[in-house]
């Protein structure tokens, strides 16, 4: 034991390197801003200074939370104890909060963490309108599957359900195929299979397209606030296999969709109508047919706008799990 | 004229003897006298008669007289001239002749005439005459009766006498009396009987000896020649007729038998002896069976008192009544009319019938006892251990509460009769005092009683004001108390819960806040305060603590508002639990859990978790009016949270006062435990020789028993650097979120060693840490085949969740020790990727940045590649490592901060990329000034013999080692790799020679060379999305409710357990569902 002792204490003895959990002093001046880069006054800034679990008790870190408002230029400031891990976020009425961003102390120069007092800005988005959404977390809780393999299977955003005769839909909005080939099983046990997911729609100019944004980073409104007018992509599609000695499965963390059904033309072609929505995350899917996917449709013909109203869902018969609680 | 009157023994013969004063002649063997009147007739027949008139005979009988010839005056002047008509000559002893004659019931006259016979001339020539010198006795009947004589001729031969069975033991010698051939100082049930006959001429007596036997003495001595037994107990004697003429019965079998007494000339007497027991019962005369020894007050009611023997013929029946009024007491049948008017018999009657058996002097009074009996009173009460209450006023009940009702009887202690008393009213049936309702409607109003009654004769009746009033818990806890709570709070069921007895606080408890308690040490509060002890909800945290009940009272307060001496309380004899008041319907229950409103504590108007609690004393505490107030305007409010403060088997108790009286009661029956009586606790830190302080104990929890599970097993293990002590918060706690999401599995937590080389606390600065993980995950691997052992143990469906590095335990469980379990939730699992599938690898992110420039083949990561599929050394890799597993779900957080995904830099040593850090310290510096060993992993082998780079000339003088570039790297070639590694060589040199591939395959060599030596090349599950695992994969920080605590929405590490249950509920609630559904 006095091996160690004496390791880390000679260790600690040098700066730069935070070696162990030990807490420090860390300072932080956080300013939030409006999209125009405007100071914000009277924001909420939570500061979360962490310090390593006590012994035992886990692995990770808990943290000292610390709730500021901004003053009148939007900063605040505070210090407290850490171990080099700082977080921070803001949030204000009449804005989407701010996801905010995290902070790595690398050094130490007497006792403070280094660079001392740095000056993190938060920008905060203003909230629209809000607009009273279908947002359903579809395949959440109970698991959903696509109910044949190999035919177009439509779907009812609004109904959040599929199309007769597989359930109570009555427009499809959303053409699901699953095609897949399978083969034997692998030596793991696992299904040998090629499948190819495509997503259809049944209207021309309805449409998807990708629109990438990492979850839970900067503003809580993940997306744009409109949905872009065009740019929409007749289908998606999304290929997976599994076999014995190589397996591909399409999927990014950032993914996220906008998507536009229920389109109506004039005879010269141009649009008149036309229902917005956006998917956050990526279209789960299986080579089973199992599903899940979070969507908002903005029931307003011809609204792009995507700034939903988490207390207006007109969905009201969901579970839990189903709930969407995001903007 | 010579009357004679009937003697004692002829009573019922009236006979009248008249003797004439006319002579008769012609008396046998003298002359008749003849001779002519004064007036010239002739007379010749000079004679007087003996006349013996019969009449009012009542039965035909044999009457003798007996003509005795006398020797008396002159021998020459004596004759014995007389005849008899009426009677006949039966037998003579040559001075004495017998004459006999049956008399009819009609009638009859016996006559002997005497004549007047000449008998000499005197000296004066005058005739002398003389009557026959004999003498007539008076009639002399031949008679068999009774000792007093009681049975009249006419009974004679059809009812004849009891003989009693002789069946009793007077003289207390052990022996029956009918077997006992002397009584000392007689025998009580010997009949006597007395003959009547002509004294000393023949006579016989016969009988059945079966049924009866004769004795000459009442003792029976029965004694060789002094024998008393009569016959010698053949059935028939004849002898002369000297005797006493008394002889004694004695009944030895039941039965009849006749008494037959013969007499010269061949008449006889015949009486009938019937030999039995009197078995008195009385039946009501419709001829049921069973005896009746009760009947109903007030009821006319006609009772038949039967023996059970029947004994044809006429019985003296006698009643002893008091209050009972009879009509007719005769013959068998007794009448038993009972009055109307109640009032001046308050008590019940004694009917007592006694018999005594026709022309016996024995009489039998141990008759059957017949009570006449009352429906006093009704009591009540709510609970088989509870007294019972009588029931003077309206009793007031909760709605679907079961009442017993009891009906007492007047006399106290009357055992009601069969098919009594009969209930009406509320509850049919019969043949019970005590009868039991469940009262399902509820009034509509204060006058809308329920009434019970119950009857025998007369009727009592209770009135029930049904109250619509309950203790509802959310028995399924799915956060909505509806009917199927409701069905289960009526099965009187026991809601389970546990004592608030950690010490939680804010919205992010960690550390030892979720520790439990209150259970014996070494697992005491250590300085903590438990949340219970405080009059607060210790914030959001705490809210997992709490159960919602719902009060429903809205009908029972519309009959009996509130106020005006009306008190609802509601009261725990332990003292064990405290309330929160909450504006909730029972609809939302549950919504504390889950949502945010200004509705709790005593003015509703803060968050849950922050309001005041109040305790529930023994004596009650009154609701609230604003309370009571919420819930008149609405029916479905009135829902409390609940806190456990102590532990409690006693009910949770809602009574209603009024004017100081409590009307009425409802219970819920609660079970409050300390939290790790309700699941079983495996301790396996001892398979990595971890100490043990609390020993494994998988006895069925004391306050779950698996009785009331849904027979599913749920196992959970926690992660790594978690101690005994915090193995009990972190099993604590996921116990009680999956239990309040709805999981009715039987719990088992599960402890290991994954805590090793934790410092001492109390050296300073580094204190308490556990740097070295790795030995750690080899204690993972230690322990699987434990884990596999108890696992299989297990019945039932099995899922198993684990946190952190407990999916390496449990993952080397299912793959290497092949337990099956029906699903696997992994949480935040610290297990490389490549382990579930192969391929998947992130080169950049996980190849340390001095080895990029290197080829793979040089990487320890790739080393395995070098040997044939038979080798050991093939399996010294991460990839496939639990590629067997195919029921997993992956709960991954996209916010990790120990597991978070690195970006080609070697991280700071921190929280944050923790999981990254120590894969890429492995054979490097870092750790060898650690407590771990360095080999392997991203070391280089830098041995100056092996030739893997030179020494050369630095510039600032000296040497410096100059390692092969990565070209010149690339061209090593593989059996130079094999024997010598260009990492740095693992410890284990045994793996470099010829046996390597052997030695490879050792579990606790291939655990060893992947904890320490092998780094994974992929990020880890629990921070990402496993395609492998398809929609099985599950972002946890999609599933946040409420503003997540911390900031950015990090749901980090440990927040599956850190975080209060409201915010990362959604996650527990989907377990529980894949529970349900697991495919």
């Amino acid at each position: 034991m006095k091996k160690y002792v004496t390791i880390y204490a000679i260790i600690f003895s040098f700066a730069g390197i935070i070696f162990s959990a030990r807490a420090y002093e860390a300072s932080v001046t956080v300013r939030v801003l409006d999209e125009a880069g405007a100071p914000i006054s009277n924001a909420e800034v939570r500061v979360g200074f962490c310090i390593e679990k006590k012994p035992g008790a886990g692995w990770g870190s808990n943290q000292k939370m610390v709730t500021l408002l901004t003053g009148i230029n939007g900063t605040c400031s505070v210090n407290a104890d850490c171990d080099g891990g700082v977080d921070v976020d803001a949030r204000k009425a009449g804005f989407f909060a701010s996801y905010g961003t995290s902070l790595h102390f690398t050094n130490v120069i007497a006792n403070k963490l280094q660079p001392w007092n740095p000056i993190v800005d938060l920008r905060l988005m203003k909230i629209g309108q809000l607009v009273a959404m279908y947002a359903m977390r579809f395949g959440e809780g109970q698991p959903k599957t696509i109910p044949e393999i190999g035919k177009p299977v439509a779907f009812d955003l609004m109904k959040g359900d599929w199309v007769a005769p597989y359930g109570k839909g009555e427009v499809s909005d959303f053409i699901f195929k699953l095609e897949r080939q399978l083969g034997g099983m692998t030596k793991n046990g696992y299904q040998i299979f090629d499948a190819t997911f495509t997503l259809g729609f049944s209207n021309e100019d309805d449409g998807i397209q990708s629109v990438y944004a990492q979850p839970f980073k900067g503003s809580q409104l993940r997306l744009p606030r409109l949905a872009p007018e065009d740019s929409y992509m007749p289908q998606l599609i999304k290929r997976a296999n599994e076999h014995e000695d190589a397996s591909s499965h399409e999927n990014r963390e950032d993914q996220n969709y906008f998507f536009r059904i229920r389109t109506v033309k004039d005879d010269e072609g141009d649009i008149v109508s036309a229902l917005y929505g956006k998917i956050h995350g990526e279209i789960e899917w299986q080579w089973d047919g199992h599903i899940r996917f979070v969507y908002y449709l903005n029931p307003e013909p011809n609204s792009r706008n995507m700034e939903f109203d988490t207390k207006n869902n007109l969905f009201k018969d969901l579970s839990s799990l189903e709930e969407v609680r995001d903007p | 004229m010579k009357i004679y009157t009937a003697s004692h023994e002829l009573w019922y013969i009236a006979a009248i003897v008249l003797m004439s004063s006319v002579l008769c002649p012609g008396a046998e063997g003298a002359i008749p006298y003849d001779k002519v009147d004064a007036d010239g007739h002739f007379v010749n027949d000079f004679k007087r008669d003996y006349i013996f008139d019969f009449y009012n005979v009542l039965d035909s009988i044999p009457v003798y007289f007996r003509v005795a010839h006398l020797a008396r005056g002159r021998k020459k002047s004596r004759h014995y001239n007389y005849t008899v008509s009426g009677a006949r000559l039966v037998d003579s002893t040559g001075k004495v002749f017998l004459y006999g004659a049956q008399v009819p019931e009609s009638g009859g006259r016996v006559t002997i005439t005497e004549h007047l016979c000449r008998a000499g001339t005197s000296k004066k020539g005058r005739d002398l005459f003389s009557w026959p010198k004999i003498s007539v006795s008076d009639p002399l009947p031949l008679c068999i009766n009774l000792g007093d004589g009681r049975v009249p001729p006419p009974d004679k031969e059809t009812v004849g006498a009891f003989v009693e069975l002789n069946d009793d033991d007077d003289d207390r010698d052990g022996l029956v009396d009918l077997r006992d051939d002397f009584v000392v100082n007689g025998d009580n049930e010997l009949t006597v009987f007395k003959m009547q006959h002509p004294y000393g001429f023949p006579v016989s007596l016969t009988w059945d000896p079966a049924i009866i036997r004769l004795y000459k003495t009442r003792t029976k001595m029965n004694w060789r020649k002094d024998s008393s037994l009569v016959g010698g107990g053949r059935g028939q004697i004849v002898y002369n007729g000297y005797d006493n003429q008394i002889v004694y019965a004695e009944g030895i079998s039941t039965g009849s038998t006749v008494l037959i007494l013969t007499g010269p000339g061949g008449f006889s007497d015949r009486l009938k002896l019937t030999v039995g027991i009197p078995d008195i019962r009385i039946k009501a005369e419709n001829g049921q069976d069973s005896p009746l020894t009760e009947m109903a007050i007030g009821t006319n009611v006609r009772y038949k008192a039967v023996l059970a023997t029947p004994l044809k013929g006429q019985y003296q029946w006698s009643v002893q009544s008091g209050k009972i009024a009879l009509s007719n007491a005769t013959e068998e049948i007794i009448t038993v009319l009972s009055g109307s008017d109640s009032s001046d018999r308050l008590e019940a009657e004694i009917l007592r019938v006694a018999f005594s058996p026709a022309h016996s002097s024995v009489s039998f009074k141990n008759a059957q006892a017949l009570t006449v009996a009352k429906i006093q009173a009704l009591n009540y009460r709510l609970g088989t251990n509870m007294p019972w209450t009588p029931m003077t006023d309206a009793l007031y009940v909760a709605q679907n509460t079961q009442v017993e009702f009891q009906a007492l009887s007047a006399p106290t202690g009357f055992a009601w009769p069969t098919n009594t008393p009969v209930w009406s009213g509320e509850i049919s049936g019969s043949g019970s005092a005590v009868t039991s309702c469940l009262f399902t409607v509820a009034s509509t109003s204060a006058t809308d009683y329920k009434l019970v009654s119950a009857a025998f004769g007369e009727s009592v009746t209770g009135k029930v004001i049904v109250l619509n009033a309950g203790l509802v818990a959310d028995f399924n806890h799915d956060r909505v108390i509806d009917k199927k709570d409701v069905d289960v709070a009526k099965s009187n069921t026991f809601f389970r819960f546990w004592i608030n007895d950690d010490d939680d606080y804010g919205d992010i408890s960690g550390d030892d806040s979720d520790i439990p308690g209150l259970l014996s040490p070494p697992h005491e509060l250590d300085g903590r305060t438990a949340d219970c002890a405080n009059s607060r909800v210790d914030g959001r945290s705490d809210l997992l603590d709490l159960f919602p009940l719902w009060v429903d009272l809205k009908q029972a307060l519309d009959i009996l508002p509130p106020g005006k001496g009306v008190e609802y309380k509601l009261r725990q004899d332990d003292e064990a639990v405290k309330i929160v008041y909450t504006d909730l319907t029972k609809e939302r229950a549950g919504a504390f859990l889950t949502s945010e409103v200004l509705r709790y504590g005593s003015s509703f108007d803060r968050f849950a978790d922050y309001a005041n609690t109040v305790a529930v004393p023994t004596s009650g505490v009154v609701l609230s009016e604003a309370f009571l107030k919420k819930i008149r305007q609405e029916k479905s409010k009135g829902v409390l949270l609940v806190e456990g403060a102590k532990a409690t088997i006693k009910p949770l108790v809602l009574e209603t006062w009024k004017d100081n009286r409590k009307l009425y009661v409802k219970e819920m029956p609660l079970c409050i435990t300390e939290v790790e009586r309700m699941y079983r606790w495996v301790n396996l830190r001892a398979m990595a020789g971890g100490n043990v302080y609390r020993q494994t104990d998988i006895s069925i929890p004391a306050n779950y028993p698996d009785s009331q599970c849904d027979g599913k097993q749920f196992v959970f293990v926690h992660g790594y650097n978690v101690d005994e002590r915090h193995a009990r918060g972190w099993n604590a706690e996921m116990f009680k979120r999956l239990y309040q999401s709805g999981s009715r599995a039987m719990f088992t937590a599960v402890t290991w060693y994954g805590d090793e080389s934790r410092i001492n606390e109390r050296v300073p600065l580094v204190g308490g840490r556990a740097p070295n993980y790795y030995v750690n995950v080899i204690h993972a691997f230690e322990t699987a085949a434990a884990l596999g052992v108890a696992l299989n143990g297990l019945p039932g469906r099995k899922y198993i969740a684990a946190h952190s590095l407990g999916n390496m335990l449990v993952s080397s469980a299912i793959n290497d020790y092949r337990v099956n379990v029906d699903a696997y939730f992994m949480l935040d699992a610290a297990v490389a990727m490549e382990a579930y599938k192969g391929e998947i690898m992130n080169r950049y992110g996980m190849g340390h940045p001095d080895w990029q420039r290197y080829t793979n083949r040089l990487w320890a990561c790739e080393w395995h590649k070098l040997f044939d599929p038979n080798d050991g050394r093939r399996n010294l890799t991460w990839r496939d490592r639990f590629s067997n597993i195919s029921c997993a779900y992956n709960y991954y957080s996209s916010g990790e901060d120990v597991l978070n995904n690195s970006y080609g830099v070697l991280p700071d040593i921190g929280a944050e990329y923790a999981w990254v850090n120590q894969e890429m310290r492995k054979g490097t510096w870092l750790v060898k000034i650690g407590p771990g060993r360095s080999h392997g992993g991203w070391g280089f082998n830098d041995a100056v013999h092996i030739g893997y780079g030179t020494n050369v000339q630095a510039d600032v003088g000296g040497f410096e080692w100059s390692r092969l570039n990565p070209s010149q790297a690339a061209a090593l070639i593989d059996m130079q790799l094999r024997s010598n590694s260009f990492f740095k060589r693992f410890d284990n040199s045994e793996l470099y020679g010829m046996n390597g591939g052997v030695v490879a395959r050792d579990r606790g060599v291939r655990a060893q060379i992947l904890a320490e030596a092998i780094p994974a090349l992929s990020f880890a599950v629990g921070r990402n999305r496993v395609n492998h695992f398809g929609s099985n994969s599950l972002d946890m920080a999609t599933m946040e409710n409420l503003v997540w605590p911390r900031p950015m929405n990090r749901w980090t590490h440990g927040d599956i357990k850190d975080v209060a249950y409201p915010f990362n509920y959604r996650v527990f609630d989907d377990i529980v569902i894949k529970m349900e559904g697991a495919r």
